[in-house]
C-alpha cells in the first residue's frame, strides 16, 4: 500500500481524495465507508435558515449536470448543535464549507467554528447567493479579499477558499486571496448554465444553474492550471473528476488534492474507488500520493 | 468506522438483467439482486442506471417489486432515461443503489390503494406484498379512455397484474375519480398517483376524515439525502427532501392540479 497522504498547508489528509460540498453527506455512510475518504465535507452551511430554491433544483444536460439547489440551510447554530456531531464519529478530518451575503456574515461563522475540532473552514466565495450587485465573492479580487481578510481575522483555522470558473480574471482573485491570509484554492465551483425543455421552458425554477461533471472538466483544469502558476497555495482540483486519469489529470495542472462531486451522484462509491485506483497506481510506481504534487512556475 | 444499522444499509451493486420485457408499452426488467435489496419492503426502491455507454448520468428511481429469486423492475417508458432502459438486454449489467425510502407500514385491516400508471411499481408492491400476507386489499386503478370509453392495452394489462395478487380491482376514469372515492369509502389509503389525481383524491379524504398515506415522486439523484434535488412542497408551507421517506401522510403535500408526479 502506497503512501496517499498529502498536505494542504498545514492539514495532514489521509489521502487525496475529498467530497466537493453539497454532494456528499452522511447518508452516504450507508452505501460505503466514508471514514477512508481524504476528508468529510458537508453541504454548505448558510448563517440562518433558509429553505433553498423552489423545484425542479436539477436537470442532467450534455453529460453533465446543472443545478440551482440554492443552499438550503439549517443554519449555523443548528449545524454545529445538531449535523456536526455526526460527522465525528468517522475520524476523517472535517472540512466545513459555509457562505454567506456579507464579508462579517463569514467572519461570524468561522468564529464559531472555534473549538470544534474541524481541519479546516472552506469558504464558498462562488455561491450564487450574493451581496449587493448580485455578484459572487469570487468573481472580482475586491470582494473576494474582503470576505478572506474578515475571516483571517475571526479565525486560526485554515481557509481554503473555492474559486468560480465564471471570473474572468481568476489568477487576480486568486492573488488577492493570498494576499489576504488564505491557506488554500478549491479551483473550483460550478460555471453558470441554462437548459430547456421540448416546449422552450427552462428546465429549472431558477432558470439558470450551475453546470458540473465532465463537461465542466477541461474548464477547471486550464483553471488549475494557470492559478497553478499564479500563486503558491495548494490547490485541491474540482470539476468532472470520476477516474483515476481525471485525478493524475488534476495534479499534473498543479493541484494537491481532487474534489468529487458529480460523479457521487451518478455512482455513490466512486470515490473509495479512486482512492483503490491511486493506490495502485501509485504502488505499482513505487510513489507516495505527495510525488504527484508538482508545481511550475512557468 | 461508524457501523450502520444493517436496515439502514444500501448496497451499490452491478447486476446482471435475467429477463427484460416490453407488454403493451410497459417495461420489466427481471435482475440478480444481493439479499439487503431482496429485503426491501413494499414501497422501498432503487436508483437503477444503464452502464452500457450514452446511458444516462443519473440513476432512475424505481420500486422494487419481488418475482421468486428475482427483483422485478416495472417501469412507464416516459423519457430519456426510461426510453434507454428499454432498450436493455438480457445478460447486460446495470448499477443498482438500494433499497432506499421506508417501506409502507399500513395494518392488517382492508386497506384502498388507488394508483395510476405512472406509479405502478409502488401501488403493486404493496398489492402484492399485501396479497401473500392474505391481507384485505381494494384497488381503485385509474386511467383515461378514449372517446368510446375504451381503455387502452397497457391498463387493461396492469389491472391485471393487480388482480394477479388477489386485491379487488376497480378500473376507474381517472376523471371521474372523486365520485369514486366518494362512493367506496374507504377506511384506510394507500395511495400513489399524479398530482391531478392526488388533489382530487386529497381534497375527498380531507372532507370524509380518511385517513391515508401517498407515495410521493420527484427527480432525485442521490437517494440518500444528501443532494436536497428531491425537494416537495408541504400543506405546512414547508418544502422538504422526499427520497429518504417517500411515503408521507396523504394530508401533508400540496398537490398541484394538473401535475404529473404525485
Ligand atoms: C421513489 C420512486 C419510485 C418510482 N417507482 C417507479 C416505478 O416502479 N415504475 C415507474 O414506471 N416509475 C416509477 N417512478 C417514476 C420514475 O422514476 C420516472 O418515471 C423516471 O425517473 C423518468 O425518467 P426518464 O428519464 O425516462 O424521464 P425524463 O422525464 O426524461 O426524466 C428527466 C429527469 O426527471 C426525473 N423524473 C421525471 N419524472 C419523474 C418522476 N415521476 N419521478 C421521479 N423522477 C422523475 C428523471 O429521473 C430524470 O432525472 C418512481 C419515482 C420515484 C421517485
Ligand atoms: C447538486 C449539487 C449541489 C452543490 N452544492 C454545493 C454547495 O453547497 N457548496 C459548494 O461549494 N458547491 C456546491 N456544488 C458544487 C460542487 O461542490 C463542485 O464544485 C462542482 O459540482 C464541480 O465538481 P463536479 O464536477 O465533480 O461535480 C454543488 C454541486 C452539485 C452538483
Ligand atoms: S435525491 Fe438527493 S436528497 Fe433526495
Amino acid at each position: 500500500m502506497a503512501d496517499l497522504s498529502v498536505t494542504i498547508g498545514s492539514v495532514r489528509l489521509p489521502n487525496p481524495v475529498i467530497p466537493a460540498s453539497g454532494t456528499f453527506g452522511i447518508g452516504h455512510a450507508r452505501v460505503m465507508d466514508i471514514s477512508r475518504l481524504g476528508a468529510l465535507v458537508p453541504k454548505t452551511v448558510m448563517p440562518e435558515a433558509r429553505t433553498g430554491h423552489p423545484p425542479p433544483r436539477l436537470t442532467e444536460a450534455a453529460g453533465g449536470l446543472i443545478n440551482a439547489i440554492g443552499i438550503p440551510s439549517v443554519g449555523i447554530e443548528a449545524f454545529l448543535a445538531d449535523v456536526l456531531p455526526a460527522y465525528r464519529a468517522f475520524g476523517a478530518p472535517i472540512v466545513v464549507s459555509v457562505s454567506a451575503d456579507t464579508a462579517e456574515a463569514f467572519a461570524m461563522m468561522c468564529a464559531a467554528m472555534a473549538d470544534t475540532g474541524i481541519a479546516a473552514i472552506e469558504l464558498n466565495l462562488s455561491c450564487p447567493n450574493l451581496e449587493a450587485g448580485g455578484r459572487a465573492f469570487a468573481l472580482d479580487p475586491g470582494p473576494a479579499a474582503d470576505v478572506v481578510r474578515a475571516c483571517r481575522a475571526a479565525t486560526g483555522l485554515p481557509l481554503w477558499c473555492k474559486l468560480s470558473p465564471n471570473s474572468g480574471i481568476p489568477g487576480q482573485v486568486a492573488e488577492a486571496i493570498e494576499a489576504n491570509g488564505g491557506d488554500a484554492l478549491i479551483v473550483a465551483n460550478t460555471m453558470l448554465a441554462i437548459a430547456f425543455d421540448k416546449e422552450g421552458n427552462p428546465r429549472l425554477a431558477n432558470r439558470t444553474g450551475g453546470m458540473s461533471g465532465l463537461p465542466l472538466k477541461p474548464i477547471n483544469l486550464r483553471l488549475t492550471d494557470e492559478i497553478a502558476r499564479r500563486v503558491a497555495l495548494p490547490i485541491i482540483g474540482c470539476g468532472g473528476v470520476a477516474t483515476l486519469q481525471d485525478a493524475l489529470d488534476y495534479f499534473a495542472a498543479g493541484a494537491s488534492a481532487v474534489a468529487i462531486g458529480t460523479a457521487t451522484l451518478s455512482r455513490p462509491t466512486t470515490m473509495v474507488h479512486l482512492i483503490d485506483a491511486l493506490d495502485a497506481h501509485l504502488t505499482e510506481r513505487g510513489l507516495a500520493a505527495q510525488d504527484l504534487v508538482r508545481r511550475r512556475t512557468t | 468506522m461508524r457501523l450502520v444499522d444493517i436496515q439502514d444499509k444500501v448496497v451499490e451493486v452491478d447486476v446482471t438483467v435475467h429477463e427484460a420485457r416490453i407488454e403493451h408499452g410497459v417495461g420489466r426488467l427481471f435482475l440478480s439482486a444481493p439479499p439487503e435489496i431482496r429485503a426491501a419492503r413494499a414501497g422501498q426502491y432503487v436508483m437503477i442506471r444503464s452502464l452500457r455507454a450514452g446511458g444516462p448520468l443519473l440513476g432512475r428511481p424505481l420500486t422494487i417489486l419481488h418475482s421468486g429469486g428475482h427483483l422485478e423492475l416495472m417501469y412507464n417508458i416516459v423519457g430519456e432515461g426510461t426510453r434507454h432502459l428499454s432498450t436493455t438486454l438480457p445478460g447486460e449489467v446495470v448499477q443498482l443503489v438500494g433499497p432506499l425510502g421506508r417501506p409502507f407500514a399500513l395494518p392488517d385491516t382492508e386497506v384502498t390503494i388507488i394508483g395510476d400508471a405512472g406509479h405502478v411499481g409502488t401501488t403493486l408492491s404493496l398489492a402484492r406484498e399485501r396479497g401473500e400476507a392474505k391481507r384485505p386489499t381494494r384497488v381503485i386503478f385509474t386511467g383515461t379512455p378514449d372517446a368510446a370509453g375504451v381503455y387502452p392495452a397497457a391498463i387493461h394489462f396492469l389491472v391485471g397484474e393487480f388482480e394477479a395478487t388477489g386485491a379487488t380491482v376497480d378500473l376507474v376514469d381517472e376523471r371521474t375519480i372523486a365520485e369514486a372515492v366518494e362512493t367506496a369509502r374507504p377506511a384506510l389509503i394507500a395511495a400513489g398517483a399524479s398530482d391531478g389525481i392526488m388533489a382530487k383524491v386529497q381534497a375527498v379524504a380531507d372532507r370524509l376524515a380518511i385517513p391515508g398515506f401517498v407515495a410521493l415522486q420527484a427527480p432525485m439523484a442521490c437517494g440518500v439525502g444528501v443532494c436536497q434535488a428531491c425537494v416537495r412542497h408541504f400543506r405546512d408551507g414547508a418544502m422538504r427532501i422526499i427520497c429518504e421517506t417517500p411515503i408521507v401522510d396523504l394530508a401533508a403535500p400540496v398537490f398541484a392540479e394538473g401535475g404529473r408526479h404525485g
